[in-house]
């Protein structure tokens, strides 16, 4: 079995949703494909169907450009953040179920850290949210089974698009300090080399799958046409990014 | 009562025939998917009117972690949603044959149930005997 990576140059919101979906719709059968990725500048993603105007409750946020995933969970402030988005076909033993991805991925991410001389655990079922009464905005107040925290800070969230044929699930590794929590490089004192890290979280991801990792070396962008075009289109209309 | 039928992206469909309204079926979601998806927190149901073909995305319904699709099983016309449903989507699990439908659709081509699995072979599908 084959897992592609890629780690992409920062760009916009509706760009890299585009990319994501498209990873997704250009799996290799039975396969797995996951992309690193930045942000050109500090931006909104929303949950498919968080409330566009609650963002205007949260200080800070009003004045960000403001893109709706596929995916569910709560809304990332990005800019200190790598994100990723893994494709998982159906027919693969982890996108059987919900919890057996996101426990692949943030498992691989437990030891990622640890290797780093960190003491990351991941958020057991029943524990407490870490903010009470109504759910937070922002993924990062949230908790739930299988999130990745250090200290009392989360620093790895993650939630998925289940289709009929394939499972995305995105996530977000904070770096820095956004909001509340601190990232990972608060709690190292010093920058972290991501291409390096990307590459040690894909191995330890290809090792649980028992898959021979490969660079992704396909052209993504405007060399896919008609589909791409599509693709980013979607993610750019206001009806799509307010639909809620 | 007619018996279900089933979609292997795990929607169930009872068929009631009326000579007023020709082939209506009525729509949910399986009770081994509802249990797959725990902690549901929205649900987006179809707009009445809307045409759908079979297989296509007629809602979607988010869990805590996951956004899911719903799939037509067949292609016809919304007819009538369960507007009660998104408010009290505990009823997907409690009762998911029952007051937990999700819409019900006028059938376009009655032979399209014939590529459905009776309850047995979605059983076998999924595991469960």
């Amino acid at each position: 079995m084959i897992l592609l990576h890629r780690f992409d140059r920062p760009a916009d919101g509706p760009t890299n949703m585009a990319a994501d979906e498209l990873l997704a719709d250009r799996l290799p059968p039975g396969g797995i494909a996951i992309r690193f990725y930045g942000w050109r500048e500090a931006s909104l993603s929303l949950g498919a169907f968080q409330r566009f105007d609650e963002r205007d409750d949260v200080p800070g946020l009003s004045s960000l450009p403001v893109v709706r995933r596929p995916s569910g969970g709560g809304a990332i402030l990005h800019g200190t953040d790598l994100t990723y988005a893994v494709a998982v076909c159906r027919s693969h033993p982890w996108g059987e179920t919900t919890q057996r991805l996101y426990d692949a991925v943030h498992g691989a991410a437990v030891e990622l850290l640890r290797g780093l001389s960190l003491a990351p655990r991941l958020v057991e079922a029943g524990e407490p949210p870490a903010v009470a009464e109504r759910e937070p905005y922002l993924c990062f107040d949230r908790r739930s089974p299988g999130d990745v925290v250090v200290g009392d800070d989360k620093v790895l969230g993650s939630a998925q698009r289940r289709h009929r044929a394939a499972v995305v699930q995105h996530g977000s590794l904070l770096l820095r300090r956004a909001g509340r929590g601190s990232g990972i490089e608060d709690f190292l004192g010093r920058g972290v080399d991501l291409p390096s890290l990307c590459q040690e979280w894909v191995a330890g991801i290809a090792s649980a799958a028992g898959a021979d990792p490969r660079p992704d070396v396909r052209p993504v962008g405007d060399a896919l046409g008609e589909a791409w075009s599509a693709a980013v289109g979607r993610y750019r209309d206001d009806a799509w990014t307010r639909r809620r | 009562m007619a018996a279900l039928k089933f979609a292997p992206s795990h929607e169930w469909i009872r068929v009631e025939e009326s000579p007023a309204a020709g082939s209506v079926a009525t729509i949910g979601i399986s009770s081994y998917a509802v249990e797959a998806l725990t902690d549901l927190v929205f649900m987006q149901l179809p707009q009445v009117g809307r045409r759908v073909k079979a297989g296509e995305s007629f809602g979607e319904i988010e869990s805590v972690k996951a956004v899911s699709d719903l799939y037509a099983p067949v292609g016809g016309e919304i007819v009538e949603v369960n507007a009660a449903l998104p408010g009290t989507l505990d009823t997907l699990a409690s009762d998911p044959y029952g007051k937990g439908w999700v819409a019900k659709l006028r059938i376009d081509d009655p032979k399209e149930l014939d590529k459905l699995l009776d309850q047995a072979a979605y059983d076998a599908s999924v595991g469960r005997k």
